[in-house]
């Protein structure tokens, strides 16, 4: 099984016995749980806020009478516990709700309905806290964060916008791609290996403003979980991470809205029930005016310029009858820059539709169409030249996923689904006597399908163990036209496929392994292993991704990207309440069929580039420490990761291990937000990190009467240190009893040290002396104060 | 019907001046601690179909950091040769350039070049492509207020497809 297993067209015929295999691994471990006569009984059902009705998804349940019988709401706050039949007390908790316990007379199975209250008082205090404490130590998977929006309002960032990716960024083994970037890279990892999903849908290009700000409003978002490493087996396609993004249900009860005015954006939602207690629907929108600052510029053609975006998110959800449920989560993003005569757009469009049924107490099933298009165009008009040039990549996707609750301490997930990509790389689209001809379409087709199962088993009170396989496959279907190349990347043959024809097909098998056992009741270890496979690949020649980076799939010549990886850590609370979670995971990873350009290749946004491409190897490995402190007035983390991050390539560095352009062994991130006062709190975020990896000229010559510089081995020097402080406050009106209105004030100063962190570093000749070189450091953002105010009622 | 003419290579459009609009960006020049390897030599050799004979220059790299002073390589033995007959050894003119007297530029002619200089050899050889003749020029101002400005030139394109142009431009005040 650690070999994809690759087959040509027409390809099928692997299907049947491979899905026998897993299910037969599936048995097995079923028939491990010995059988008792006792009459067991199932109870199941969904943990929601008593206020809002929104669910709470990781809430922990227990059962007071027997220790170590619990579990916790999974992502659609549902749970499920096979207990034997008696009397009970069910202890429902969760971080900022109010823990409740409820007798339960578990003669036969049934469906609860538990609610829980806010925790006023507590609410304020657990700010940046998650609800590790508890999944930490009972959840097999290691690697896994989950940031809750509530907690990153505090946290300072740029331009004073709340942004969940932004604060992703402040966890160990997760780094931004650069200044300012929403794009990042997880374990060394490139950042297109990033599956970052909003409501299951996958989004391309997760940043606003070329990154400055991520996609997602914070307001709409209910809470992100990242998975580093031993994905489970649902997630499938990037090498590198899930980034699950859930967006809140809205308020079942009432109506509410909230929304901010900040200096460069502003916001507003509105949510509240569809039809009381039986659906409900959250709107949000966002929109920027950055452009209006520059109507002051003394330049005229920066004048005309624009420069925004706007977001619109929605979610309802509808309950069809006593077990059925339907959501709809839609997304449209857009973003505008440009001059007169020039301009910019792209943006991502997604929508889910989801139906959730529970079948039987113990069988729970959710099907889902989901939809994701990302796209950009640019246009240049002017009285003598016009063209434009449009990209798009597509997808629709039809998943059908169940869980089963077979017997205590047991979960079985398993599904199916299958993407049909639509890829449209950049085209040319210009008249004939335009001054850049119109190229060809070159339009990829491709289906993705995949099925898998997951097993999730309390083995003993002390282990728990979730093991997973998961079935991929990726076909490359015309019409187009595919060459082979030799090793210089010369085309050797050239074949034209017909509409709907396959023209390669691969087939990989992802195990997923995860284990922890409880060494103490504030203390485990954790194991796991996982294989992921990547079929669609960024061509990007900067750190920062770029809105016209470019996506290719799979092809004869591209071969999937594969991944292993192998992590263990350790977990433990610490301090006399458990004030604080202290964790140490190592990792090892594996990179395969790494894709870069070849040295001095055209960097080419529409035309065939498979000729210019590499294949190579990747290693990446490290240690991530994380000290979180999540209650009482001061509350915050301290992450240091010690990683690295190498690629080979047989054809570059003359087949050396080099630095990955993510590679920066020392990353210390420290976040703490201080409860001065009821009304006031002030937070500060501190980050340093080693400088990327950069290639500098060793020294220069002349030809052609122009002085060219030579360079030294692929990235074996680094820029300098980075290190940036941010600080903010936050101050809080007290709610008077009964009314409704409640609003705050935000401030923040970005780079409060206003060091010039290096964002590039050009080397040219000086302007006033051609017989000289010098090296320009170009720097961003210092000192960028903004202040928001916030409201809700 | 019009000549075709080579395609433009699409130039990325610089999305760092919108960043550069959106940010307090500043630049300084830094020192910066560059290695520096071993000096390479350099050959630069230039042949055309103007009837003038073959120069050729030496010259080593330097340090990125020194002033763009290239030192010359003296006293190299160069030969040139032509496949259709005609070889001759050229000459130092000043330190580091060297010139031959004979031989000129033919298309459809291969050439081979030969420099020997501190016991190392190297080999150079091409043919000399056909001329392809320009039909048409044209200048269109006025993009971006005045930061861009286009110029189409047509030609008709012999032989394969992978046959690479430069283009050079420059602007006279």
């Amino acid at each position: 099984m650690n070999h994809p297993i690759e087959v040509t067209a027409p390809g099928r015929r692997n299907t049947c016995s491979l899905v026998v295999v897993s299910t037969l691994s599936l048995l097995t471990a079923l028939s491990l749980t010995p059988a008792r006569a006792q009459t067991r009984v199932t109870l199941s059902g969904t943990v929601r806020d008593t206020k809002t009705a929104e669910i709470l998804s990781g809430a922990t349940l227990r059962v007071v009478e027997l220790p170590g019988v619990g579990t916790s709401a999974d992502a659609q706050g549902h749970f499920t516990l096979t207990v034997p039949a008696g009397q009970y007390t069910l202890e429902a908790s969760f971080l900022g709700y109010q823990t409740s316990r409820r007798p339960v007379p578990a003669t036969s199975s049934q469906l609860l309905d538990l609610r829980l209250a806010a925790d006023g008082q507590q609410l304020r205090e657990v700010v940046v806290t998650a609800r590790r404490q508890e999944a930490t130590i009972s959840r097999a998977q290691a690697g896994v964060e989950t940031l809750d929006t509530r907690q990153i309002a505090k946290v300072p960032v740029l331009f004073g916008e709340k942004d969940v990716i932004k604060t992703l960024t402040l966890l160990p083994g997760v780094k931004p791609a650069g200044e300012g970037s929403s794009g990042f890279s997880v374990r060394g990892g490139n950042v297109d290996q990033n599956l970052v999903l909003l409501d299951e849908a996958p989004i391309y290009n997760a940043s606003h403003l070329l990154g400055f700000f991520s996609t997602f409003n914070s307001d709409a978002v209910r809470d992100l979980t990242i998975y580093k490493g031993g994905m489970p087996a649902q997630y499938g396609g990037r090498l590198s991470s899930v980034v699950d993004v859930q967006l809140k249900d809205g308020n079942a009860q009432q109506l509410h809205g909230s929304g901010g005015i900040g200096l460069i954006a502003s916001r507003l939602a509105l949510e509240g029930p569809l039809v009381r207690d039986q659906g409900s629907f959250i709107v949000t929108g966002r929109r920027t005016y950055a452009d209006v600052f520059l109507k002051a510029s003394p330049n005229e053609d920066l004048r005309d310029a624009r420069l925004n975006f706007y977001d619109f998110t929605a979610k309802a959800n509808y309950r069809l009858g006593e077990r059925t449920r339907l959501y709809f989560s839609g997304y449209l993003g857009h973003d505008v820059m440009g001059t007169s005569g020039f301009g910019f757009s792209y943006g991502n469009t997604t929508g889910t539709l989801r139906l959730q049924h529970q079948l039987s107490g113990k069988l729970a099933s959710n099907t889902a169409l989901i939809y994701s298009k990302y796209n950009y165009q640019i246009e240049l008009n002017s009285e003598t030249v016009a063209f434009a040039i449009a990209s798009r990549i597509q997808d629709w996707n039809l998943k059908q996923d169940f869980e089963w609750d077979p017997a205590a301490g047991q979960k079985l997930r398993f599904g199916a689904n299958l993407i049909y990509h639509t890829i449209t790389p950049g085209r040319v689209e210009a008249d004939a006597d335009a001054a850049i001809n119109a190229t060809a379409d070159k339009t990829s087709y491709a289906l993705e399908p995949a099925v898998y199962a997951s097993h999730e088993w309390a083995a003993t009170p002390r282990l728990d163990l979730t093991t997973g396989l998961r079935f991929s496959g990726f076909s490359l279907l015309g019409p187009g036209q595919y060459a082979r190349f030799d090793a210089a990347g010369r085309p050797l043959t050239t074949r034209n496929y017909g509409a709907g024809e396959v023209v390669r097909t691969y087939l990989n098998l992802e195990p997923r392994l995860a284990a922890s056992y409880q060494l103490t009741p504030s203390s485990t270890v954790k194991a796991g292993y996982a294989r992921n496979v990547q079929n669609l690949h960024l061509l990007s020649n900067s750190l920062a991704s770029s809105p016209t980076d470019r996506y290719i799939p799979t092809s004869p010549t591209v071969k999937p990207e594969l991944a292993d990886q192998v992590s263990a850590g350790y977990f433990r609370s610490l301090g006399s309440s458990r004030a604080y979670t202290l964790s140490a995971e190592v990792y090892y990873k594996s990179l395969r069929h790494q894709i870069d350009y070849r040295d001095g290749a055209a960097l080419n946004p529409t035309g065939d580039v498979e000729g210019d491409l590499l294949s190579g190897r990747g290693r990446t490995y490290g240690l991530e420490l994380l000290v979180r402190k999540e209650t009482g007035r001061l509350t915050g983390w301290v992450a240091y990761t010690l990683s690295k991050s190498e690629r080979q390539f047989a054809q570059i560095n003359r087949g050396a291990w080099f630095n990955a352009r993510q590679d920066r062994p020392h990353d210390v991130s420290v976040v703490g937000v201080y409860q001065l006062t009821p009304q006031w709190s002030i937070s500060g975020t501190f980050v340093t990190s080693s400088g990327s990896p950069v290639t500098y000229p060793v020294g220069k010559y002349e030809t052609m009467g122009q002085v060219v510089s030579l360079y030294g081995p692929r990235n074996a020097e680094r820029l300098p240190v980075y290190r940036r402080l941010d600080l903010g406050a936050t101050f809080e009106k007290q709610r008077p009893p009964g009314q409704r209105f409640h609003s705050s004030w935000n401030f923040s100063l970005y780079n409060a040290l206003g060091r010039e962190n290096p964002y590039s570093i050009n080397f040219q000749t000086v302007e006033d002396d051609p017989t000289r070189t010098e090296a320009v450091q170009t720097a961003l953002f210092r000192w960028i104060p903004s202040a928001t105010y916030n409201f809700n009622f | 019907m019009r000549p075709p003419f080579p395609k433009f290579a699409f130039a990325r459009f610089t999305l760092g001046l919108a960043a550069a609009l959106l940010a307090t960006a500043c630049t300084k020049v830094v020192d910066l601690d560059l290695q520096d390897a071993a000096p390479r030599l350099l050959i630069e050799g230039q042949l055309a179909n103007d009837g003038r004979p073959c120069t050729v220059q030496l010259s080593r790299s330097t340090s990125y950091q020194n002033p763009n002073v290239f030192p010359p390589v003296v006293g190299a033995v160069i030969t040139l040769s032509d496949a259709g007959g005609g070889l001759e050894t050229l000459r130092e003119t000043s330190p580091g350039q060297y010139r031959g007297s004979t031989i000129t530029g033919q298309p459809g002619h291969r050439y081979t070049l030969r420099v020997e200089t501190e016991g190392q050899s190297y080999v150079a050889q091409s043919t000399m492509p056909a001329v392809v003749e320009l039909t048409g020029l044209r200048v269109e101002k006025g993009f971006f207020g005045d930061l861009l400005s286009w110029c189409r030139s047509f030609w008709t394109r012999p032989g394969s497809a992978t046959t690479m142009y430069s283009a050079s431009t420059a602007t006279d005040g």
